[in-house]
């Protein structure tokens, strides 16, 4: 399974070496709102799951997206 | 010395696979060396793992040590797979590895991967026209909306690239970023360089009036004004039907037919207008009986090419039938065609049954008569008992228009002459105070035939409400999200059709439209007696059509604003503002909830919260600001606005009312600041606007401002102050 950094990197167009699970909006200038949407897209193609949208506003760093993944029983 | 040698030492007593493993990991020279000794090249799966080190290693960077390795990979780069490949160049720097990445492009021209490096390299080396012509095949030969978007997105740091000139703007009531994204490809693909203006959403009136708005500035050949059916018209969602949406569709649609006329009049662009299509007409007879929606929105159609066919330069576009044709194979599959005479297309098939299921309900007269319903993530988000009637999620605004939208179905189900009941495990106070008071509830108690709010069990309370309605147990619908209980019902009452609804509640209105079970072939005035009596939301005047200029357009959308102190029922929503609101932000602090909690308690804190409605509806919360008496002076912390409201003037509704209280307050001045942020550049000349004078500006561009007290800040006079 892919790593969600490498859905990410694609993303917010970063390498994904240099998303850490503290990387959020706040220290990624591409991750607005609108590519935050395609993020939550993407993760749903990615992984084949359906992201409610209170959750999919919650996660605002890498690493509350792979918590987000988990609770979703995604594993990579 | 004794190190390295002992490392070789090691590395030679090792099998050959891990020698070259450690042997990049440690010292490319030795790497390549041991290659050159081995005569032929390993097989990938040896060398595999002897690159992912590589790629992992921080010598690639190093000048010295990049040489050999360059030289290898010239040679044997198609030996490495997807990501370990595009992971190795990207440690690398551009300039001693773009000539190889161009060689590895040559063979693998559409590597997404390394399309996105190249892309990035191109612009740090200046190839800027090389860049585009990167950026442009990456978004084509991935074409994933994050990928199109992000390639876009990416040109903002590049020179414009050559191609034929092309400006195209959008007008649209709807995100249409990403299609602007896509399109901007497609025109490059074909050798346009193409400008493009994204008027911000539901501004088309505003744009159209103002003749100093973006859409004349960006001097557009080309203008796509794609305005949604439902946006347009929110009753298709409420299920209305008739001349009730006939009456209210023709205004809606000679308003957008004046605004089209207002735009090409006013400029040279060719106009292709979007014709009305709503994602929530089905495929059921009733649809498309004389006053089902689908025939109503047809005749609409038809009064909108009609009236756009006088209007020169302007053409619709039919969405249905674009978006039909998306696709080889979907509607129409020629090689099917062509040898067994199939003129619909494979990809349809499947959604034409599903058409032909609802009319076969519908003509036997089995469709389903009453649709019981749960309460707790069913009707709303959360549970009342737990996050009490303000915790809960339910709203405009995601989350809780999922949930909104799903009860709208639901009502539109009952106005065809379904019956509604509940069927909920609560405290029948606590689920009452919502049904009756919550602001966003569509559904309210006189919407229901029978209610069972209690802590019996399901399946009594299913037989139960069968018998009060007098109607046969297998006429229920049940739906409910908790499994369990739907197993239960299941087991106990198979004759039931039970609906478990989706873990995302996005899905359940799509659950709920998906169901063939409420057909019938037309609405008979039997079950319309049935149904309450429909309140219009809103009453449409004719006033848009007949208004030119943008004071006229404001003054006849009746704005009125509400001016409050932040109570426990807006503390959420204005954590969520401060939180999420990027472009119209002075100053983008974030705080979170018991920040705004100790600001509340705080006696020198003034917090502001802003409610609007026109005569199109009720916006809810949408502005905030917050300000703290320091001394004579009164300094604006905060001041924020929905984007969804921007271009109405509610802003200097809301500043005017700041500067009310900091002279109730005593102060002899207001300070101010504009802290730019990459999302905010439109509102760095806000203070400016009304009055204040810059005290300094920091090299960041932090912008402090001052305005001496007593002073005039004008209230709208558009729009009407409206007391609790």
């Amino acid at each position: 399974m892919t790593a969600p950094e490498q859905v990410l990197a694609r993303v917010f167009n970063v390498p994904a070496q240099d998303l850490r699970d503290d990387s959020s909006p706040d220290s990624i200038a591409t991750w607005d709102s609108l590519a935050h949407m395609m993020m939550i897209v993407e993760l749903e193609r990615e992984y084949g799951i359906s992201v409610a949208p209170a959750d999919a506003l919650d996660v605002k760093s890498v690493g509350a997206v792979k918590q987000l993944l988990t609770t979703y029983g995604v594993s990579w | 010395m004794l190190k390295s040698q002992s490392n070789s030492e090691m590395v030679q007593s090792l099998p050959d696979a891990l020698q070259l493993e450690v042997a990049a990991a440690l010292d490319p020279a030795d790497f390549v060396a041991r290659l050159a000794a081995l005569g032929t090249l390993p097989s990938a799966s040896v060398l595999g793992p002897a690159l992912a080190r590589l790629a992992a290693s921080s010598w690639v960077r190093e000048d010295a040590a990049r040489e050999p390795i360059l030289a290898f990979l010239m040679r044997h780069g198609s030996m490495l797979r997807g990501r370990v490949r595009t992971d190795l160049i990207r440690r690398m720097s551009a300039h001693s590895a773009y000539e190889l990445l161009l060689q590895w492009l040559q063979n693998s021209p559409d590597d997404g991967d390394l399309l996105r490096v190249a892309a990035d390299w191109a612009r740090e080396l200046g190839h800027d026209e090389e860049a585009h012509s990167f950026l442009t095949r990456l978004a084509l030969a991935d074409g994933t909306a994050a990928t199109v978007q992000s390639a876009f997105r990416a040109r903002e740091a590049l020179a414009p690239a050559a191609g034929r000139d092309l400006s195209i703007a959008f007008l649209a009531s709807f995100t249409v970023d990403v299609l602007a994204a896509y399109t901007d490809a497609e025109l490059r693909a074909v050798g346009f360089a193409p400008r493009v203006y994204v008027a911000p959403f539901n501004t088309v009136p505003l744009e159209v009036r103002n003749s100093a708005s973006g859409v004349y500035a960006s001097g557009a050949e080309l203008v796509i004004v794609a305005v949604a059916a439902d946006d347009l018209l929110p009753e298709l969602a409420d299920g209305q039907r008739g001349n009730a949406l006939r009456e209210a569709g023709a205004r809606a649609v000679d308003e957008l037919a004046a605004d089209v006329r207002m735009l090409a009049e006013r400029s040279s662009a060719t106009v292709l207008v979007h014709s009305l299509d709503s994602v929530f007409i089905g495929t059921g007879p009733l649809d498309w009986a004389p006053d089902g929606r689908g025939s109503v929105l047809r005749e609409l159609n038809a009064r909108l090419a009609s009236a756009l066919s006088a209007v020169p330069r302007a053409r619709v576009l039919d969405l249905a039938h674009a978006t039909a044709r998306r696709g080889a194979g979907r509607a129409d599959n020629p090689k099917m065609r062509y040898l067994a005479g199939m003129r619909l297309g494979d990809g349809v098939l499947p959604s034409l049954a599903q058409a032909y299921v609802r009319t076969a309900i519908a003509a036997k007269g089995i469709a389903k008569k009453c649709l019981v319903l749960d309460l707790d993530n069913t009707l709303w988000g959360g549970i009342v008992g737990e996050d009490g009637p303000t915790g809960i999620r339910l709203g405009d605004t995601a989350p809780g228009i999922e949930y909104r939208e799903f009860q709208q179905g639901i009502a539109a189900l009952s106005r065809r002459g379904v019956l509604l009941a509940l069927n909920s495990k609560n405290n029948p106070d606590d689920a009452l105070e919502v049904i009756r008071n919550h602001p966003w509830m569509v559904l309210r108690e006189n919407a229901f035939s029978a209610v069972r709010i209690n802590w019996e069990s399901k399946v009594e309370n299913l037989r139960g409400i069968a018998a009060e309605l007098n109607i046969g147990i297998d006429s229920l619908v049940f739906m409910d999200d908790n499994p369990v209980e739907c197993e239960r019902v299941r087991q106990f009452l198979p004759e039931v059709l039970t609906v478990q609804l989706p873990r995302d509640p996005s899905l359940y209105r799509a659950t709920l439209d998906a169901l063939p079970w409420f057909e019938a072939l037309d609405v008979t005035s039997e079950d319309l007696q049935r149904v309450e009596q429909y309140r219009a939301n809103r009453s449409r005047d004719a006033l848009r059509t007949t208004t030119e200029s943008v004071e006229g357009y404001l003054q006849s959308l009746e704005i009125h604003v509400e001016l409050a102190a932040v109570g426990p029922e807006s503390l959420a929503r204005v954590v969520q503002l401060l939180n999420r609101t990027n472009q119209f932000n002075l100053t983008t602090r974030r705080y979170t909830q018991a920040d705004v909690e100790a600001q509340l308690a705080n006696p020198d804190w003034h917090l502001v919260t802003l409610r609007a409605r026109d005569r199109f509806g009720d916006h809810g919360l949408v502005a905030f600001a917050a300000g703290v008496t320091e001394d004579d002076t009164f300094r604006v912390d905060s001041f924020l606005m929905s984007c969804r409201v921007i271009g109405q003037g509610i802003e200097a509704a809301l500043l005017a009312e700041l500067r009310e209280k900091a002279e109730l307050r005593g102060a002899q001045r207001m300070l101010s600041a504009f802290i730019p942020t990459k999302k905010n550049m439109q509102v760095r000349e806000f203070y400016d606007g009304h009055g204040f004078q810059v005290a300094s500006r920091e090299a960041d561009g932090s912008t402090y401002y001052e305005l001496a007290l007593p002073a005039a800040l004008p209230w709208p006079t558009w729009i009407t102050k409206e007391s609790k």
